[in-house]
C-alpha cells in the first residue's frame, strides 16, 4: 500500500516535459567560454497573461559576454507538466559560446569577390561594413 | 453580491486573454564597449478563429438540430485546415511578410544584434490573436549620440 502510494506520488511530482521549440545559430570555432541563461514561469490552470519573462535571457547572455559575441546559441522552449495541466511550468533556456573581442556577426562581414582577368575565383575580401545600409 | 463578484471575475478572466508561447528563437548577441545597444520591439498580429470554440459555443447557444448542422459544416472546414501548425487558423499569413522591412525601419544602420523571435497566441474565447514578436538591439556608436 505504502509502495503504491509512493510510486503514485513519484509519478505525480516528477512532471512530464515536452519540448515546444529548438533553434541553433552557427557554432564558433572557439568554444572555450560557455555562457547560459534561462527563464521560467510557473503557471496555474493556464493563466498566463504575458510572456515577458523571456526578455531577460538576452540581457543575461550579454552580461556574461560583455566584450564579445555570443555565438552557437541553442534556444530551447519547454513545458513541464506537474499535475494534469493544472500546475505546469514554462521554461526557456539558451546556451552559447562567448567569442571575445572580434565582432564576428555575419551581419557585419561582407564577403566581396574581386573579378580577375583570367576569370578564376579570387579570394574573398572581408570588410567590416554593415551588411544592411 | 456573490453574483456580481463572479460576473466581474469572469469578465476579467475572459477579456484579459491568456498568452500561449509556441516558440522562441535567439540569435547571436554582440556587445562592445564602443557601441551602445538600443532595444527595439516589433509586434505583428492577425485574428485567428478557433473552430472548436465555435462548435462549443454553438452547442450552448443554438438548438440541437441547428448546432449539429453547424458542427458538420465546421468539421468540413476543419478537414481543410489539417497539418502541423501553431495556434488557430488565420485568413492570411501575409501579416509576417514585412517583418524584415520593419526591423530595418527600427534600425536603419543595420547593425542589429540579439534578435529574439517569439511566436505566441493571445487566447480569447473563439477569437485568438496570433502574434509574432521580434525583439532586438540596434548597435549605435557612442560617438553618434554625442
Amino acid at each position: 500500500m505504502k509502495f503504491s502510494l509512493l510510486s503514485v506520488l513519484l509519478v505525480v511530482l516528477s512532471g512530464c516535459v515536452s519540448l515546444n521549440s529548438v533553434s541553433l545559430t552557427s557554432v564558433p570555432a572557439d568554444r572555450s567560454k560557455r555562457v547560459a541563461a534561462a527563464s521560467e514561469r510557473f503557471i496555474f490552470m493556464g493563466f498566463n497573461f504575458d510572456n515577458d519573462y523571456v526578455n531577460s535571457i538576452t540581457s543575461d547572455l550579454k552580461t556574461q559576454c560583455p566584450n564579445g559575441t555570443v555565438s552557437g546559441v541553442l534556444t530551447k522552449s519547454e513545458s513541464i507538466n506537474y499535475f494534469l495541466f493544472i500546475f505546469w511550468k514554462s521554461r526557456v533556456s539558451a546556451n552559447g559560446y562567448c567569442v571575445p573581442g572580434k565582432m564576428a556577426s555575419a551581419n557585419d562581414v561582407i564577403r566581396k569577390r574581386k573579378p580577375t582577368d583570367d576569370g578564376s575565383e579570387a579570394a574573398p575580401v572581408e570588410t567590416t561594413e554593415p551588411a544592411v545600409q | 453580491m456573490l453574483k456580481v463578484s463572479f460576473l466581474l471575475f469572469s469578465c476579467v478572466v475572459v477579456l484579459s486573454g491568456c498568452a500561449v508561447m509556441h516558440s522562441v528563437q535567439i540569435g547571436e548577441i554582440e556587445s562592445s564597449p564602443d557601441l551602445e545597444s538600443v532595444p527595439f520591439e516589433i509586434k505583428v498580429s492577425e485574428f485567428g478563429i478557433d473552430l472548436n470554440d465555435v462548435k462549443s459555443t454553438g452547442r450552448i447557444l443554438m438548438d440541437k438540430n441547428s448546432s449539429d448542422k453547424a458542427n458538420d459544416a465546421l468539421t468540413a472546414i476543419q478537414y481543410f485546415q489539417m497539418g502541423p501548425h501553431t495556434g488557430a487558423g488565420v485568413y492570411s499569413i501575409s501579416y509576417v511578410d514585412h517583418l524584415e522591412n520593419k526591423v530595418r525601419e527600427q534600425c536603419p544602420s543595420g547593425r542589429i544584434t540579439g534578435l529574439m523571435s517569439i511566436r505566441e497566441t493571445a487566447e480569447y474565447p473563439i477569437v485568438k490573436g496570433e502574434i509574432v514578436k521580434i525583439k532586438g538591439f540596434c548597435l549605435k556608436s557612442k560617438r553618434e549620440n554625442l
